[in-house]
């Protein structure tokens, strides 16, 4: 699969972005209208010239060699899981995805790999922890 | 007033932080696929309830480091840590398979040393003359200042004129998101509580240029990547500073390289040490021996890198203009301070600004034993450890450190949507540069926009936003960025064209 797909759909979507943004900045009120109106009507027309040059152009570029798919995605998945799960607890969660992740990374999935990545994580969990909430004085989770 | 400054920098709690920042900079520096931006950006949420001046100057030592970092797996594993490094490579690498790994080591951090404390001399001495030269901006030339600052950063974006000026109006747009500046009520939130209160900068600069980072590292396999034993070599301290002495030429050529191309802006680490390298190698009686292993390649490479430092961020204290994408992310740190470029960083009374430049040449002359005693030894460790463990701690680092700036989930969620978004649009050719750009320059773009409008108006003429001298040349500037690689590329096509088809092989 080449990037072109790719490339149409994140074009199309930040045509349509500029294009409902515009629509909304017709009920301001000027002068505060006129600068995103041409800043919006700028994007959109270099986004269409980029989109029909990406239409116009022979697909060369892979998107993805098979391995990487496969890790890039999980990683991207993992993340919105973790984004999700933290505002539950920030401990569980934080151990949790790094193990999840360490594990899944890892080349080879020995014994003593597993007992590093259960450690690792452990550790960053508890390092992170301690840095903002007990350093930093954020409110974690 | 300077005296004040001085005593602000020196006292040991600033020291401390400057310490600390510079050895950070410099071990992620040191970490291929991992970069300088995202050092700094990795930084901001924890700087960001500090004081203003020690904010900065962990931000700017982190800086500072990471353009010597980088050269450590640049000689160890041929593999640049940042892109500034690559010229590091040609001559680095060869002297540590030569079994001169230290020497060459030793190099890269007197060439930082060097570059970095003439970079931000030139900062202090320059910095004064820019700004009050700023005291004739009216909001019409700082209007077209940020238009120059967003088409020269996407005008340099790799391949495409017209994605770089796309992502530049994306990042626009996006900084558009949450309350009008002007009537102080919502827009573009689609009704979405969350929304109103805007996309904050901290957690959107994280997810392009941290998250976005670490994906794009996830996709090259880690390979084995252990470095080299860099074994004893008698006497090498000295000799390394011997050659230095000697070969001058280099280190004043290579400084004066990287604090021109840094002060240009949307230039940055790898057009300096780039240059720097070539013309050494131009300028050498030997110029066949470089790639074999020249010390002198190692030393103006780093040089011009870290004396773009200084450079980058002259523009950036004086005109609010970024050199570079490091002096960009340190700008939004600014902003969020409350702190303004130009004549009022000086003239507030604070001397935060010249503090800052003082613990920037601090930064630039520990590095040396910082990275004799410390670094050095650090980096060959942190080489060894795995991306499996890095990548997904990195992300860890990044989310948490969302958090606690906007103290919701919601700052998590802004830097998981840019960063997803901004290694898809890496992948579609809109980098993160012109994206973050636009982000931080936006609303002042906006700000000067609004108020050049209302002058007109009230002046009864429109053309006072372009036809005052300033703005004249600005404009023009702004033009030529844009113009000069269409003009570029068309020239290229047109003498492919001329050579005709005994050079195409098809």
């Amino acid at each position: 699969m080449t990037t072109r797909p790719l490339e149409l759909v994140l074009l199309g979507a930040t045509a349509l972005f500029c294009i409902l943004l515009m629509v909304e900045a017709w009920q301001i009120r000027p002068p505060a209208r006129v600068f995103p109106q041409v800043v919006l009507g700028t994007t959109l027309a270099l986004t269409l010239l980029a989109l029909a040059r990406a239409v116009l152009r022979p697909a060369e570029e892979r998107l993805f060699t098979p391995g990487q798919a496969r890790i890039v995605l999980a990683a991207a998945v993992g993340l919105v899981v973790y984004v999700l799960a933290m505002s539950v607890n920030y401990l569980a969660s934080t151990f949790v995805f790094l193990l999840a992740a360490y594990l899944f990374l890892l080349e080879e999935r020995s014994r003593r790999g597993i007992v590093t990545a259960v450690i690792v994580a452990a550790v960053a969990t508890l390092f992170t922890w301690m840095t903002f909430s007990g350093w930093l004085g954020v409110n974690l989770p | 007033m300077f005296l004040d400054s001085l005593g602000m920098a020196m006292q040991p709690s600033v020291l401390l932080l400057i310490a600390l920042g510079t050895i950070f900079g410099a071990i992620i520096g040191a970490l291929p696929g991992f970069s300088s931006v995202m050092a700094i950006s990795l930084l901001l949420p924890v700087v960001y309830p500090m004081d203003p001046l020690m904010g900065l100057l962990v931000l700017g030592s982190i800086y500072m480091g990471a353009m010597y970092g980088d050269a450590n797996a640049a000689i160890l594993l041929n593999i640049p840590g940042t892109a500034s490094a690559l010229p590091t490579t040609f001559d680095g690498f060869p002297m540590a398979q030569q079994g001169r790994a230290r020497e060459a080591m030793l190099a890269a951090l007197a060439g930082s040393v060097f570059g970095g404390a003439t970079g931000v001399i030139v900062l202090m001495l320059t910095f004064g003359v820019l700004a009050e030269f700023s005291l004739r901006f009216g909001p019409q030339e700082y209007f077209w200042l940020t238009v120059l600052g967003l088409t020269t950063i996407a005008a340099l974006s790799e391949g495409n004129l017209v994605k770089g000026l796309a992502g530049g109006g994306l990042g626009i747009a996006i900084s558009m998101i949450g309350l009008d500046p002007y009537w102080g009520l919502p827009r573009f939130t689609f009704d979405a509580r969350p929304l109103v209160a805007g996309v904050h900068l901290i957690p959107a600069l994280l997810g392009l240029f941290c998250v976005a980072q670490v994906l794009t590292s996830l996709e090259t396999p880690a390979g084995d990547r252990r470095p080299p034993e860099i074994g004893q070599q008698k006497d090498v301290l000295r000799k390394v500073l011997g050659t230095m002495v000697r070969r001058w030429d280099v280190m004043v050529r290579s400084s004066a390289i990287g604090v021109l191309i840094g002060m240009l802006p949307g230039a940055g680490g790898p057009i300096a040490s780039t240059i720097s390298y070539n013309e050494t190698r131009r300028w050498d009686r030997d110029s066949s021996s470089f790639g074999k292993g020249r010390v002198e390649g190692v030393f103006a490479s780093e040089t011009a890198n870290n004396a773009m430092v200084g450079g980058s961020l002259i523009p950036m204290m004086a005109l609010g203009i970024p050199g570079n994408v490091n002096a960009a992310v340190i700008l939004g740190a600014l902003l969020s301070f409350g702190m303004r470029p130009g004549m009022s960083l000086i003239s507030d009374g604070t001397g935060i600004a010249t503090a800052f430049m003082i613990g920037l040449l601090i930064s630039s002359i520990l590095l040396a034993p910082l990275a004799y005693f410390i670094i050095i030894r650090f980096s060959i460790l942190v080489l060894r450890v795995p991306r499996t463990y890095l990548a997904p701690t990195i992300l860890v680092f990044a989310a948490v450190g969302a958090y606690s700036v906007t103290n919701s989930s919601y700052g998590v969620a802004i830097m998981a949507v840019m960063g997803i978004g901004g290694y898809a649009l890496r992948r579609i050719g809109i980098q993160a540069a012109p994206v973050g750009l636009g982000l931080i320059l936006g609303p002042i773009a906006e700000r000067e926009f609004t108020s050049s409008l209302l002058i007109a108006q009230a002046q009864g003429s429109y053309w006072t936003l372009v036809l005052r001298p300033i703005s004249l040349v600005l404009v023009a500037l702004c033009l030529l960025s844009i113009l000069t690689p269409l003009l570029l590329t068309l020239r290229d096509r047109r003498r492919r064209l001329a050579a005709g088809p005994e050079e195409d092989p098809q």
